[in-house]
């Protein structure tokens, strides 16, 4: 190597450091993010000695001060835990309950559905991961506190509020709120969600929840680790839980090739399924989509989804439906016990209707959802 | 390999076996040279006849239009005789290299004494074909492996720019290493280092897959960071002994200054045939591990040679039974199919615009360019979407133009309407349609017409005109993609369609919500085509879809299809909810009218954005982990003198001016896969024309000097250029214009190469590695900075400006240090 004078040691040697300051300073900036207008202390945490620890889910986040949730929207602010996404959701639309999906709870009726940033898994096909992955202190949010929610709610004509998209877990001050309002006007409230939280929390919330959707994303501990970053045995006692409460449920089931698309897991999870007493709770498989960092699997193909669909059937679940094919009768539902067509759906239409208060018109039996 | 007619590589493999043991033979004084030559010049003799008299006989029958049946038969003998006369003429042409050598030389007074002993004639011959071998070595494996990169780590185009740029980077920095190279006993050194050096991209090849299998999880998008650590580590021993080869190769040279320079001179020829026969022979004929294998046995021939060792033969043969064994069991089929778990791979195979691949999946196709997911059979809800979001739009649909994805089943959805006289299907990779066909068959259907064209191009020059324009082309992710999404094309589309005209294109879904990386993407397409027509709606869907048209619109699809008798599984109305799309639709809207940026061909800002998103998914908002690969392609500045960083911004000149041009071009005249390795060729070409003259010239600081002032003013009068693709031009003119300033461009580039060497350092020797080295760095972050930031961003002019402005730099910096 070529000698260097003084000069240009020392030109040298502030370029490098110049190179390397840069970054730190960036993140040290990054991170003093306060809880502002749109923070609530959160319900459920405790002060330890290592910092504030959350309670609302499995991850049991412990936060110093200063620091941010897994989820990306709690902090420690003075050894306080806070949420940061309360009432600024970043998604704010009015879908048709058939798309949550929800198929036995309100039919054709609309929800106004509302999502913040941030949740606790980060699975690798997140549909939502603009959202999901990121704090509300990077979205575009709108502010919305629980009032204005609910008064939403009612002049578009909604019938409920979804707490979706991302992941109503994380928010759950917001949600709480919100759906003890709502209850109070007489608007029901939708859980959308993967089930991932502990049952304290949860039973709390039960006395203001009608209806709930909960992904069952893949019926192997390890298997659903890799995808989602969480464990299963959480969101099998959420399902226990919500199965013996009043709220409806459903459970959808994404199959996604290569990865959870295996005829003998789905038929543990349908065995399972079936024994702890969820034959007639709906059971919704859904096609994947490449997405997120999954963008290189093809669609689930036709025939593994009605595999599955075929497997479920076998083991005992009485409302099994494909999600995403269109146009090819995946979407009605026949009586379990005279196998008679008694919804005809077609996306978010009902097509034929056999159903009178909640029974089949062909032989009465009595098909379980709440219907008005 | 099964339906082609011709017996290439079974004439190749027995010619070069043969006469490898022929030379055995030689060597071990069974045969004499004398009558090894005998026999194979009598060999060449025969095919050269048998193939000319076979030749005029075709010549005959065709001209006379003769019914001979078995004219088939002579043809393929005629070609078989052809290619095994080409084989043989090559071996000829090494015999007689150096007349060659001497006729290219020819108007040169010899420098050194004109009796040479046949022992120097012998050593200098080699050396300046193993420079040419060099040459031809490295741009081969690097066209093939950074495909074969591609193909397994599903890279998009960043990737791919940023493995090209490690690239280059290791390998100037191997130069760099072996810049005071010396040894005693160099002609072994530099055996062992070819031999090595042949084996490494086959071993290369291997680790990628497995590193692939081992540490990503399957159909997982790569992590780009993860990505670029294990690209330097497998990279490295490839590129930093091809790097450190070139360093020896001038160490090898005697101290003579056309003999150093000779070095790049040659490597650029080398260049020149690597380019061609990768890009044109080896990607159409074999696969890319056989293609590796195949460069090896090259390099063993050439040290063959020089030398006859029996390491060498036994290291020969073990190349020649892998490559049998390649051509024999399917290998390469059995290593995709563990990239693809649980798909049963049908077909993989290169094709001009990448390798293609297809899988089966319970009864449903998918298609894989590079590696990438291109579209999947059984897709309705996004092939119906892109159709008939479209064509309800239009009272009366009869003639219709579909760019791209025809074969995943849009072209079935757009015959279902009853007025459709005509569907003009243009595809770019003739081989989609070719190898899906065998998968999913195209409707038969004499209104349809299938075109295999660059789909700019295609409509800039029809005459037709169109009522509705879908524009199926993937996310505007490179420069070239981006060339459908810009106001410049929507003005064209705007002229080709009729009055009542629809135009569609998509970009994939924000979702349930638009974040501010797909909102600048958005906003720059919305605005680019809303410039052009009277009405304009967004319909969100499985994508983003954009339309437009001098006729009212409606994104009430549910209303629309119930109008009409199209029956259609998704598009119609009991799936189609148009309160919530329409409320979206405005939603998006609302937010990207506040934004005014604009796409054009002059600025392909959504490039930037895209790649923006694709890292955001990875490092959130927290772009400045972004410094830490520059600074690394950065740090050579720091050790390099006025003189050799003047060398750095010329590769960085080159470089990036070379894309440009390259851009410049497709957009003026399309994407042409031809035009593209012609443009290398010319390049290379240019490089070393360049150089060779520049080792001619008495080089003083002057010389330098003049020469980096010519390349600041090159660019300024490139961007007068930009304007000239504007106004309607032939072909013919553009190439005229065109192939000039690439060639002034690469002789320029190839003449600072010389100069600068010589006024570097008195030590000659070391002073052409280290030039060599910062040609390459400063390349490096040439290309990977003008793909994604500075085009992008600043747009062509502005660049052009740019890389002027640093070439000043570069006077001015050696300017100054002359005054001291
Ligand atoms: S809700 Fe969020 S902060 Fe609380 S434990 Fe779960 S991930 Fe951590
Ligand atoms: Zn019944």
């Amino acid at each position: 190597m070529e000698k260097i004078s003084k000069r240009e040691f020392v030109r040298r040697t502030a370029f490098c450091t110049a190179g390397l300051l840069c970054p730190a300073m960036v993140s040290a900036f990054a991170n003093s993010s306060q809880p502002g207008k749109f923070s609530r202390e959160a319900y459920f945490y405790t002060t330890t000695p290592r910092g504030v620890r959350c309670g609302v889910c499995p991850n049991e986040c412990t936060l110093k001060p200063g620091e941010e949730s897994i989820c990306h929207n709690r902090v420690n602010y003075n050894n306080k835990l806070y949420s940061i996404a309360y009432g600024n959701p970043c998604a704010v639309h009015v879908d048709p309950v058939e798309k949550k999906p929800l198929f036995h709870f309100l039919p054709q009726s609309r929800t106004f559905s509302i999502a913040t940033a941030g949740c606790n898994f980060a699975c690798l096909n997140c549909q939502n991961w603009e959202i999901s992955q990121a704090s509300p202190n990077d979205t575009q949010n709108t502010a919305l506190m629980p009032e204005a929610v609910v008064q939403n709610c009612i002049t578009n004509t909604c019938e409920s509020i979804s707490y979706t998209y991302s992941e109503p877990i994380s928010f759950y001050e917001y949600m709480y709120d919100t759906a003890r309002i709502a209850h109070e006007k007489s608007i029901r409230n939708i859980l959308v969600s993967n089930g991932y939280m502990n049952p304290e929390p949860l039973k709390k919330l039960i006395p203001f929840l009608d209806a709930a959707n909960i992904d069952l994303k893949a019926f192997d501990s390890q298997l659903h680790l890799k995808l989602t970053g969480g464990t299963l045995q959480p969101v099998l006692d959420t399902l226990l839980t919500l199965k013996g409460s009043p709220v409806w449920l459903e459970i959808t089931n994404l199959v996604v090739p290569s990865w959870t698309d295996s005829p003998d897991m789905i038929r543990k999870m349908c065995k399972w399924l079936v024994n702890n007493g969820f034959s007639e709770i709906p059971l919704h498989f859904s096609r994947f989509y490449p997405r997120h960092k999954l963008t290189q699997l093809p669609a689930t193909p036709l025939n593994t989804l009605l595999k599955a669909k075929e497997i479920a059937s076998e083991e005992g679940c009485k409302y099994v439906y494909i999600g995403n094919i269109p146009g090819k009768g995946f979407e009605d539902t026949h009586c379990p016990q005279c196998g008679k067509l008694v919804i005809e759906r077609q996306g978010f239409t009902i097509l034929t209707n056999n159903l009178a208060e909640g029974k089949c018109k062909f032989c009465q039996a009595k098909i379980k959802g709440v219907w008005q | 390999m099964k339906q082609s007619p011709y017996l290439i590589f079974p004439i190749i493999i027995f010619l070069i076996t043969a006469y490898l043991i022929g030379i055995l033979l030689v060597k071990t004084g069974i045969l004499s040279k004398v009558t090894h030559r005998k026999i194979w010049n009598s060999v060449l003799l025969i095919t050269f006849l048998v193939s000319g008299i076979l030749g005029l006989l075709i010549a005959i029958q065709i001209n006379y239009k003769l019914e001979w049946p078995i004219v088939k038969k002579l043809l393929t003998w005629h070609v078989d005789f052809g290619i095994a006369m080409c084989i043989v003429s090559i071996f000829h042409l090494i015999w007689h290299l150096d007349y060659y050598v001497k006729l290219f030389q020819k108007n040169q007074p010899t420098t050194g004494p004109s009796t040479k002993t046949p022992k120097d004639v012998n050593s200098g011959r080699l050396i300046n074909l193993l420079i040419v071998v060099l040459g031809f070595f490295t741009t081969t494996v690097q066209v093939l492996l950074i495909r074969e990169i591609t193909t397994v780590f599903q890279g998009n185009e960043l990737m791919m720019a940023w493995t090209i740029g490690i690239w280059m980077f290791l390998t100037g920095s191997g130069t760099w290493l072996g810049r005071s190279f010396y040894n005693t006993n160099l002609p072994q050194i530099v055996r062992r280092i070819f031999t090595l050096l042949s084996y490494l991209p086959i071993g290369t090849i291997i680790l990628i897959n497995l590193c692939k299998h081992l540490f990503f999880l399957p159909g997982e998008l790569v992590n780009p960071f993860g990505f670029l650590v294990i690209m330097i580590i497998l990279l490295a021993p490839l590129c930093l002994l091809a790097g450190f080869a070139y360093s020896l190769l001038i160490h090898v040279q005697k101290n003579n200054k056309d003999k150093i320079i000779n070095v790049y001179s040659f490597e650029s020829a080398g260049s020149l045939i690597g380019g061609i026969v990768a890009s044109f022979l080896l990607i159409r004929w074999v696969s890319i591990s056989q293609a590796m294998l195949l460069v090896a046995i090259v390099i063993h021939l050439v040290l063959l040679f020089e030398k006859t060792t029996l390491r060498l033969i036994f290291s020969v043969s073990i190349l020649m039974s892998g490559l049998i064994l390649f051509f024999v069991l399917p290998v390469d089929r059995t290593i995709k199919s563990v990239l693809f778990q649980n798909q049963k791979v049908l077909k993989s195979q290169e094709t001009f615009f990448g390798n293609l691949t297809i899988t089966e999946n319970a009864g449903e196709y998918s298609f894989f360019e590079n590696g990438s997911l291109l579209f999947a059979t059984g897709d309705i809800i996004q092939t119906e979407e892109y159709v008939h979001y479209a064509m309800l739009q239009h009272p009366a649909p009869e003639n219709i133009l579909l760019i791209s994805g025809g074969i995943s089943g849009m072209l079935d959805e757009t015959l279902k309407y009853p007025t459709v006289k005509n569907v003009s299907y243009v595809e770019l990779n003739s081989q989609i349609i070719k190898l899906g066909r065998l998968f999913k068959p195209l409707p038969n259907d004499n209104r349809l017409h299938v075109i295999y064209d660059d789909g700019r191009r295609f409509i800039q020059q029809s005459n037709h005109r169109f009522d509705v324009i879908i524009l199926a082309v993937p996310d505007p992710s490179s420069l070239h993609i981006n060339r459908f999404y810009t106001t410049e094309f929507f003005k064209i589309l705007k002229q080709k369609i009729t009055k009542n005209g629809v135009v569609l294109c998509a970009v994939s879904s924000s979702g349930n919500y638009l974040g501010p990386e797909k909102k600048q993407q958005e906003a720059s397409i919305y605005n680019s085509i809303k410039g052009h027509f009277k009405y304009f709606v967004i319909i969100p869907g499985e994508k983003d879809y954009f339309i437009g048209s001098d006729s009212p619109l409606s994104a009430n699809i549910a209303e629309l299809s119930d109008q009409r008798n199209i029956t259609a599984s998704y598009v119609n109305s009991d799936y189609m909810d148009d309160r919530s799309i329409v409320n979206r639709g405005t939603q998006i809207q609302e937010q990207l009218n506040k934004l005014s940026i604009l796409n054009t061909d002059n600025q392909p800002i959504p490039v930037f954005y895209e790649s923006l998103h694709y890292l955001s998914q990875f490092v959130g908002r927290k772009f400045y982990w972004l410094l830490i690969p520059f600074i690394l392609l950065l740090s050579p500045v720091l050790f390099l003198k006025p003189v050799s960083s003047a060398m750095y911004i010329t590769g960085f000149t080159a470089a990036s001016v070379e894309i440009l041009l390259i851009f410049w071009f497709q957009i003026v005249l399309g994407y042409i896969y031809a035009a593209i390795g012609l443009i290398f060729a010319i390049f290379m070409g240019g490089l070393a024309l360049g150089s060779y003259w520049g080792s001619k010239t008495a080089i003083t600081r002057n010389h330098f000097l003049a020469g980096q002032g010519l390349l600041a003013l090159y660019p300024l009068i490139l961007a007068l250029l930009w304007d000239i693709g504007k106004i309607s031009v032939t072909g013919s003119f553009i190439w005229m214009i065109f192939i000039p300033v690439l060639l002034i461009l690469a002789t320029l580039t190839g003449f600072q190469y010389a100069s600068t060497t010589f006024i570097y350092l008195p030590d000659l020797k070391k002073s052409a590695a280290i030039i060599y080295s910062a040609d390459l760095w400063g390349s490096a972050l040439g290309a990977i900075l003008l793909t994604f930031f500075m085009a992008p961003l600043l747009g062509f002019k502005s660049t052009c400006l740019l890389i002027a402005g640093l070439n000043l730099i570069a006077i001015l910096l050696n300017l100054r240090k002359q005054n001291t």
